[in-house]
């Protein structure tokens, strides 16, 4: 295990009944990077997440999350700023009580901290949680994952059902701050594109363990948007890292991952006239899913 | 894990607060009807206290399996996986947080309910009750209450969490608790029938740490299935409920014990001198006094403090040694008596009861320091001695003096004239008012409650107390030559008495036996090897002397007879079967009291008083 990684992983294992959620899956995040977990649903993204903050056991594996590994006492999350997918908190409480009752638990927790983060996003306190709108809950959430200052933070779906300016407010407020103060994230997110420019690297989870792992720079860099007429009677060639986005009778738009894809497709001499342009972050993850995350390989 | 504690009792009040609402509200339905259909404030009372009754015999087991199953199945939710599991406790700290909120709250309830019955409370009349039922059932009954209030919550709340569903971790719970219960009945039931009871009380020690391993045992693999959903559920699922089934039967003896403790920790209080009355004492580990007539037994209204008091007694299996007391008793005539408890390793309490009156006259508790074991009553002055050779005087109000060392010249400064026993030489000397007086006795004088011992070494004399008979000063010692043995009375006037030797408690073997008036009890054992059938020297054939009128002794034999024999010949004259003894008397803790005109004895049933002619009759128990 890397011991300079904040995050570290290998070979975690995980099955529900006979099924097999997670096999083999590793992986690490340095100290002050952030890392946009992709897959499609059911391929074991919360659950890793969950196994990486001891909520859950693994079948197999290992795990350090900043310094510490999952031991069942629940010491890491004391760590760890953890946005779950669906925020519940006690319907009796208030957001004020939630935060007290909270202040008890964490030993690091900063008081000051959370009650200015419910002021930056709004969020009055005499509210009881049973009463709350979804976006109050996130924003709750988002304040009880960051008073404790953690230097990691899981963040799972943390954008998930929330209008678009709550969305705004949590992505430029939070998201933003957090990625500024060099705390380590791992994000998912089915809608990744929202994360652009804080993004330093991606995963694809598919098939129980990271089958794609990609700087960020690196990706947009190399992904390519190609449009091409293929010849009369000519077929589009089998080419590994080239995904078809779109055909029209001999019109075709394919998106390839690397440079070495656009350069076999011509050196095919199948296209008639071919044209290469820059794809879009939305693009890219979309194709990274149809790549990688389409087949489970378990 | 104290955090999780209060969060969970602030997520579980409105439960508790819930059914104390149903409970004042069943009770003013309750008296209301009773009311409006009687317009009888007695039938309200009447009204009361059965619905009180019915909630401590049905609403308590009730509360126990909903608030135990629901606080479980709560734990173990998928929204409270969801809610808190996000927080940094383990889910071995949450398991236990909760299992102890679950019994806060039910004890909570137990205790509205109980001090809801105000008069239905238990009081000194109904522990009388239970004194004299020390029988099986009583004992069952307590196995069922631990086993309601202690087994049965913590059953059913893990159960509850495991199966994470209340009315199935309510079913699970009784059915592993059931066989922890009749299993602890069915030992109980054994033991009472064939074995001596104290056989496991010494096991105690090991049983409760045990189940407290048992109980730590289940909520690892319980906790480790639930909250983090460990894989392979069914091994330990298997050791979850071995364990809780393992764990309820290991620990329900031990609580038994407990309870048994409360209930049967009697013991009965022999005194140092004749009973002024036909009267017998009582006293349990928590300082409630009996007092026992021919009539009937009723209880002291008041209960005399004494350590180490009602809770330590709760906690603590009887004859551990933090129990350990020993036990003074002087009667005096106005059948008032003096009490001297000596606690093991904590001082004693000196009390002064008067039995007509029904109350305390007197209490004071020693330090260690000053820690008093014995009395002796002179006739003109009660005195205390400690352990290390020192005595006090006690004045009538129970005052005492600085303790002095045992030896004629501090016993002179207290007014009190002690004889010299020369042991071997059989003599015994006074010496008072410059002028002396020699008893020359026919044999050796051996030791007796009324001497004590100075300090000096080798001891070669003893210091004898003067007693009173009929008024006068005399001094009283055993005196032995070969196999003959009597009481000398010395008188001031120079003469000396003869009279039976006894004591009110020796044991009389077949192998020595003392010597009434020249008669030897061993031939007295050897009747009652013909009378009941005895093998001859067998260490068991024991007769207490309970009681000598001067002409003839009675004996309890082997506690199954009374036996009235020949103060001289040891012949047997008479003999009556004492009420039988519950399993055949093993491991039966067997209190005689001897009195003027008879006996009393301890049984199943409760307490008899026998009469010298053998004439038994259960004794009542009497309102105050």
């Amino acid at each position: 295990m890397n011991s300079n990684a904040t995050v570290c992983f290998e070979g975690i294992s995980r099955s529900f009944g006979g099924h097999k959620v997670l096999a083999g899956a590793s992986g690490k995040i340095a100290a002050g990077r952030v890392v946009g977990l992709l897959g499609r649903n059911g391929e074991g993204k919360t659950t890793l997440l969950k196994i990486l903050l001891d909520m859950l056991a693994c079948d197999g594996g290992r795990a350090v999350i900043n310094g510490l590994s999952p031991d069942g006492s629940g010491e890491i999350r004391q760590h760890v700023g953890y946005i779950p997918e669906r925020p519940l908190f006690h319907g009796f409480m208030t957001a004020q009580g939630v935060l007290e009752t909270r202040a008890g638990f964490f030993r690091n927790w900063d008081m000051t901290r959370a009650k200015a983060l419910a002021s930056k996003l709004e969020l009055p306190l005499g509210t009881r949680v049973r009463g709350m709108s979804k976006g109050s809950l996130a924003k709750l959430t988002w304040i009880c994952a960051a008073a404790h200052n953690p230097k990691v933070f899981f963040l799972d779906e943390p954008t998930s059902g929330l209008d678009a300016l709550v969305r705004d407010d949590i992505l430029k407020n939070l998201i933003t701050e957090l990625t500024g103060e060099g705390k380590t994230i791992l994000v998912t997110n089915h809608r990744m594109e929202e994360m652009a420019g804080v993004l330093d690297a991606v995963w694809v989870l598919s098939g129980g363990a990271i089958a794609f792992a990609s700087p960020m720079e690196e990706l947009m860099r190399d992904a390519r948007h190609i449009k091409l007429r293929l010849k009369d009677g000519a077929q589009l060639p089998e080419i590994s890292g080239l995904t078809e986005l779109n055909r029209e009778g001999g019109f075709v738009e394919l998106a390839a991952l690397s440079g070495a894809a656009e350069d076999k497709l011509r050196a095919t001499g199948a296209a008639e006239t071919m044209e290469t342009a820059g794809l879009s972050l939305n693009k890219v993850f979309s194709v990274l899913l149809k790549q990688f995350g389409g087949n489970r390989h378990v | 894990m104290s955090r999780y504690f209060l969060l969970q009792l602030r997520k579980n009040r409105l439960m508790i607060l819930g059914f104390a609402a149903i409970f004042a509200l069943s009770i003013l339905a309750a008296c209301g009807v009773a009311y409006l259909h009687s317009w009888s404030v007695k039938q309200v009372f009447i009204a009361y206290g059965r619905m009180q009754h019915f909630w401590l015999l049905c609403g308590f087991p009730l509360a126990v399996m909903v608030f135990s199953a629901s606080a479980g199945a709560e734990l173990a939710s998928d929204v409270n996986m969801e809610l808190e599991t996000p927080l940094p406790v383990s889910p071995l700290e949450k398991f236990w947080a909760a299992q102890a909120a679950n019994l806060v709250y039910l004890a909570c309830f137990l205790l509205v309910l109980l001090l809801a019955g105000g008069q239905e409370l238990p009081n000194a009349n109904a522990a009388a009750q239970e004194f004299l039922r020390h029988s099986y059932f009583s004992e069952a009954l307590g196995i069922l209450i631990i086993a309601v209030c202690l087994c049965l919550p913590v059953s059913v709340f893990t159960c509850a969490y495991l199966l994470r569903n209340g009315m199935l971790g309510a079913a699970a719970g009784i059915v592993i608790t059931a066989p922890a219960v009749f299993g602890a009945a069915l030992l109980e039931y054994l033991n009472a029938a064939h074995g001596p009871r104290a056989d496991y009380a010494g096991w105690n020690y090991l049983l409760l740490p045990l189940w407290l391993l048992s109980i730590g045992a289940v909520s690892l693999p319980a906790t480790r299935l639930v909250e983090v959903n460990a894989p392979k559920k069914l091994p330990h699922m298997a050791a979850v409920l071995c364990a809780l089934m393992f764990g309820g039967l290991i620990f329900l003896p031990p609580l038994f014990g407990v309870y048994r403790n409360l209930i049967n920790a009697k013991w009965a209080l022999n005194s140092e001198n004749d009973n002024p009355g036909d009267m017998a004492v009582y006293m349990g580990n928590d300082g409630e006094m009996f007092f026992a007539t021919p009539d009937g037994i009723r209880a002291m209204s008041r209960r005399p403090k004494t350590a180490p008091g009602f809770f330590a007694t709760l906690l603590a299996p009887r004859d551990y040694w933090w129990l350990h007391r020993e036990h003074s008793m002087i009667w005096r005539d106005d059948k008032s008596f003096w009490l001297l408890i000596r606690h093991y390793n904590r001082g004693a309490d000196l009390m002064l009861v008067d039995v007509r009156a029904d109350k305390l006259l007197f209490g004071k508790t020693f330090p260690k320091s000053f820690s008093l074991w014995k009395m002796r009553n002179t006739g003109k002055k009660l005195l205390g001695f400690t352990g290390e050779q020192k005595f006090c005087v006690f004045d009538d109000n129970g005052t005492t003096g600085k303790l002095r060392d045992i030896n004629s010249k501090e016993f002179a400064a207290e007014g009190i004239a002690v004889a010299v026993a020369e042991f071997k030489a059989g003599v015994l000397r006074l010496d008072e008012h410059g002028k002396s007086k020699i008893w020359k006795l026919p044999g050796i004088i051996t030791l007796s409650e009324n001497i004590v011992l100075a300090r000096e070494r080798p001891i070669r004399y003893g210091l004898v107390l003067p007693t009173t008979q009929d008024g006068e000063r005399v001094y009283s010692v055993p005196v032995w030559n070969k196999d003959t043995g009597f009481l000398a009375i010395c008188r001031l006037d120079g003469t000396v008495d003869r009279a039976p030797l006894y004591y009110p408690h020796p044991v009389v073997k077949q192998t020595g036996g003392f010597v009434p008036s020249g008669a030897i009890w061993l031939d007295a054992a050897k009747n009652f090897e013909q009378l009941f059938h005895d093998k001859p020297y067998d260490w068991k054939i024991s007769a207490d002397a309970v009681y000598c009128d001067g002409r003839f002794i009675w004996l309890s034999y082997q506690d199954k007879h009374l036996v009235k024999a020949d103060g001289k010949t040891a012949a047997v004259v008479a003999y009556w079967r004492l009420p039988a003894l519950p399993g055949g008397g093993r491991g039966w803790e067997s209190f005689t009291v001897p009195s003027r005109s008879g006996i009393f004895v301890n049984r199943a049933e409760g307490v008899y008083f026998v009469n010298w002619e053998g004439k038994a009759k259960l004794l009542p128990m009497l309102k105050n």
